[in-house]
């Protein structure tokens, strides 16, 4: 698949609210912003190749979140899936039989990431498939995102503790938190979710936090190693 | 949208959404807001306009804080707030993260749709305390319960038959057999005679007395009578103490309205109480006595699965305590010879309550009747052989035998009357002296078993406590000394210095705080020797106690007894020497939240106490 130079107009009404929708901007205290905390399941990791069957989001307002409006679902992929993925996450290439294919399934995840700060674990991976897939819609991915992995580095900086882990299990453990369904995109949302309200309490806690400097996790990683 | 499902799941586990349909759960998961608090924060403050949310704790641990003490420590599972969001009252203290916590915040409007609802608000105090199917397995005991809780006449099953004293007993055996009745009911004007089955049996078919005689010539008169209004359960103990199988039932005006039998009143599995109490009065050597209590126990356990509460059963079993002792003291005298002054034996502590279980000591005094004889060595000496034998015979007897508390063996307890009711008296006059308040509460506890009954004793000397607001004081002081553990965490028990133990001493640790309050408030009202629930009821007409609080008490009683006599008869069916020590970790999260909720209400009731009399605690 090219990607395209020129994005085409919003493809549908659902991906022009999201293009348009307001954001957060970057300076506003981090509880005053609205989150969307995304996770997804791959057929693999190369987005140009690779595709999604899976895909969960979970809403953040105030600092808590809203488990209630939690969204989860499948996509059709236009081909076989390779056998190591199912065995990470068990969905087989027949359980999405009946599921719509990615441009009708996407759109109540587009809705529910319209007007909200996008959170993901490791978050390069939500980044460039959702990014294809929103191009394919006539819409960019909106930023700033907010990469949980990067906030944990930070903190253990902050903290003067060993460099986290990139598994998203060990860094919930790390806060003593809950790991929930792994390797299925609900339970990796919710734990990303709750292991994002954590994170960014705590750093609040040295210095108050924003959007932006919460986006901004990975340089001021490094800024301590410097 | 759907709720999460890990959501539902993990409240699922825990009470009181074990309670509730799933569909009902599923719809509460789908309000839930998850919330992250650092260790240290304050979630809620004390004294805060009615909070409206329920929180439900995820991971990490929330302590409740009022005044600055740590009341209790929450973890995984438990619940705060909801006193306030149901009643709409202010909090009633400070919850603060003890660590990083996440909780399940659930909107007041639709946790209260659900926990106001019947299956779900009084789960915190009454309904699962009465609700005992989830405290054990087996079948449910609905029936037996209810009736030995309603008034005995609803246990009344046809009218009586009422004679006259002429009436001849094979006119008389006639009609009882016509109406299936198993006794009649003689009119003798101002009282009632009545005549029993048995009484037909041992008296003319045994006794060879003439078909033709009068009933009066066979009936027991005056009859002991109850009024209708009695609870079943205690008609069921004075039929124990008495021995009778049928009282007739009285109307408000005094009428027979008819007669209850024993086996109207309990289950099949209590009834061998009454043939172990006639097999105990039986018989004849030491060596019987042992092999007829050798049956106590095996009816505990059957009394228990059969469905009885646990206060029944205590009362049970200590009537049986009490038959043994009397006839371990009739073989000890026996064996003995005539004693040199008539005496009288003292049962103390849970059995003079008749609150013992088969883990309890049987704790013993002796008073006799003479003065200044105290010093006598031929007195001491008799009575230190009596105590000493029959203590033996009740040890064999499976009784526990206790070197480290009261005891007939020990000569501090063998004293003649006028020297325990003297000491008694300057306990009131001075309760400061040493170990004052140790001997009164084992004082107050004594009743007479065995020999001289009907004369003022030692328990009664404190009938004139409330005349000694000092010595009250004191008292109270010294009940409120005993803490229950202010919570459970992760499988241990918190003490009130924070210490966390991983056993739990059911006796001391959750019955003597209920006990020794009891104890006081009865004694504020007067009440010498009394049962923990009498003692309580009376301290609330006295206005010693709110009612409130002493039903909370009276809950919180009968939820750790329960406890106790499933934890015993669990060991007795395994072949164990039954204790009452529990570990925790093998407690139901269920149960550990109901024993949980039991302490924290006596915990309160205690600072209240403390606070009305004004005292720091």
């Amino acid at each position: 698949m090219k990607r395209p130079l020129i994005l085409r107009s919003p493809t549908s009404p659902v991906t022009a609210e999201y293009a348009r929708a307001e954001v957060a901007v970057g300076r506003t205290p981090w509880r005053d912003a609205r989150y969307c905390v995304v996770d997804l399941e791959l057929s693999g990791l190369d987005p140009r190749s690779d595709e999604i069957i899976s895909f969960a989001a979970v809403p953040i307002d105030s600092g808590r979140v809203i488990t209630g409006d939690a969204l989860y679902g499948l996509c059709r992929p236009t081909r076989q899936l390779p056998e190591e993925s199912t065995l990470v996450h068990g969905i087989r290439t027949v359980d999405l039989a009946d599921a719509p294919p990615l441009d009708v399934a996407i759109q109540p995840l587009i809705a529910a990431m319209t007007g909200r700060v996008m959170v993901a674990h490791v978050a390069w991976v939500e980044r460039s498939f959702l990014s294809r897939a929103l191009e394919r819609q006539g819409a960019r991915l909106r930023e700033p995102v907010i990469d949980t992995y990067e906030l944990g580095q930070l903190l253990a900086f902050e903290r003067q503790q060993p460099i986290a882990s990139r598994a998203l299990d060990e860094l919930a453990r790390s806060l003593r938190l809950p790991v929930h369904r792994q390797h299925h995109a609900l339970g990796d949302a919710l734990t990303t979710a709750q292991v994002f309200i954590a994170l960014a309490t705590h750093l609040d806690e040295f210095t108050p936090e924003t959007v932006q400097s919460l986006a901004r996790a990975k340089q001021r990683a490094w800024w301590h190693w410097g | 949208m759907a709720a999460i499902p890990d959501i539902v799941e993990f409240l699922q586990q825990y009470p009181p959404f074990t309670e509730l349909d799933p569909a009902t759960v599923e719809w509460l998961g789908k309000v839930v807001e998850v919330e992250f608090h650092p260790a240290g924060e304050i979630i809620f403050s004390k004294g805060v306009q009615p909070v409206e949310f329920l929180r439900v704790i995820r991971s990490g641990a929330v302590e409740v804080v009022n005044d600055g003490r740590v009341l209790d420590l929450m973890g995984p599972g438990e619940m705060f707030g909801h006193a306030s969001m149901l009643s709409g009252l202010p909090t009633g203290f400070e919850a603060r993260a003890a660590e990083d916590t996440l909780t399940y915040r659930i909107p007041a409007e639709a946790a209260s749709q659900v926990l106001a609802g019947p299956r779900g608000l009084r789960y915190m105090t009454r309904l699962l305390l009465e609700d005992r199917h989830h405290l054990r397995s087996g079948p449910s005991p609905e029936v037996v319960r209810d009736q030995l809780r309603e008034p005995v006449r609803a246990a009344i099953r046809a009218a009586p038959i009422i004679c006259e004293p002429g009436t001849s007993v094979r006119e008389a055996a006639s009609q009882m057999t016509a109406a299936g009745a198993g006794a009649l009911i003689v009119d003798l004007g101002a009282t009632v005679g009545i005549v029993t089955d048995s009484d037909l049996r041992s008296r003319v078919v045994a006794g060879g007395l003439s078909a033709d005689s009068p009933v009066s010539a066979v009936m027991t008169a005056p009859a002991f009578t109850v009024p209708g209004e009695r609870p079943g359960s205690e008609v069921l103990l004075d039929m124990l103490d008495r021995g009778f199988r049928h009282f007739p039932v009285t109307s408000a005006t005094g009428r027979v309205i008819g007669i209850v039998e024993d086996v109207d009143l309990v289950a099949i599995e209590s009834r061998s109480s009454f043939y172990l109490r006639r097999a105990i009065a039986r018989a004849s050597t030491a060596d019987e006595l042992v092999e007829t209590s050798s049956k106590l126990r095996p009816a505990v356990i059957s009394m228990t699965r059969g469905g009885m509460t646990a206060l029944d059963v205590m009362s049970v079993f200590s009537v049986v305590a009490d038959a043994l002792t009397r006839r371990a003291l009739d073989l000890a005298v026996a064996q003995a010879g005539e004693p040199p002054t008539r005496f009288t034996w003292l049962a103390l502590g849970s059995q003079a309550r008749r609150e013992a279980l088969p883990s309890s000591d049987l704790d013993s005094a002796i008073a006799w009747f003479g003065d200044g004889d105290d010093d006598k060595q031929s007195i001491r000496q008799y009575f230190g052989l009596i105590a000493t034998s029959a203590t033996d015979i009740l040890v064999r007897c499976g009784f526990r035998p206790d070197e480290h508390r009261a005891s007939a063996s020990d000569p501090l307890f063998v004293r003649s009357l006028s020297s325990w009711q003297q000491e008694a008296r300057s306990f009131l006059d001075d309760p400061t002296q040493a170990k004052a308040l140790v001997l009164v509460s084992v004082l107050v506890d004594s009743r007479p078993v065995w020999g001289v009954e009907t004369e003022t004793l030692i328990a009664e000397t404190f009938r004139l406590a409330p005349a000694y607001p000092r010595f009250l004081r004191l008292l109270a002081q010294f009940a409120l000394s005993h803490k229950p553990p202010v919570g459970f965490f992760r499988g241990l028990a918190i003490d009130v210095s924070g210490e966390g133990r991983s056993r739990l001493d059911l006796k001391s640790g959750a019955v003597a705080p209920i006990t020794d309050l009891a104890r006081w408030a009865g004694m504020t009202a007067g009440v010498t020797c009394a049962s923990t629930t009498a003692r309580l009821s009376a301290g609330a007409e006295h206005g010693t106690l709110t009612a409130a609080d002493a039903l909370t008490l009276q809950d919180a009683f009968e939820l750790v007894c329960q406890l106790r006599l499933d934890h015993q008869v669990g060991q007795l069916e395994a072949g164990v020497e039954p204790d009452d020590i529990i570990e925790l970790g093998e407690l139901s999260p269920l149960i550990r939240s109901y024993l949980k909720e039991a302490f924290r209400a006596v915990a309160s009731v205690q600072r209240r106490i403390a606070s009305d009399l004004a005292w720091p605690v």
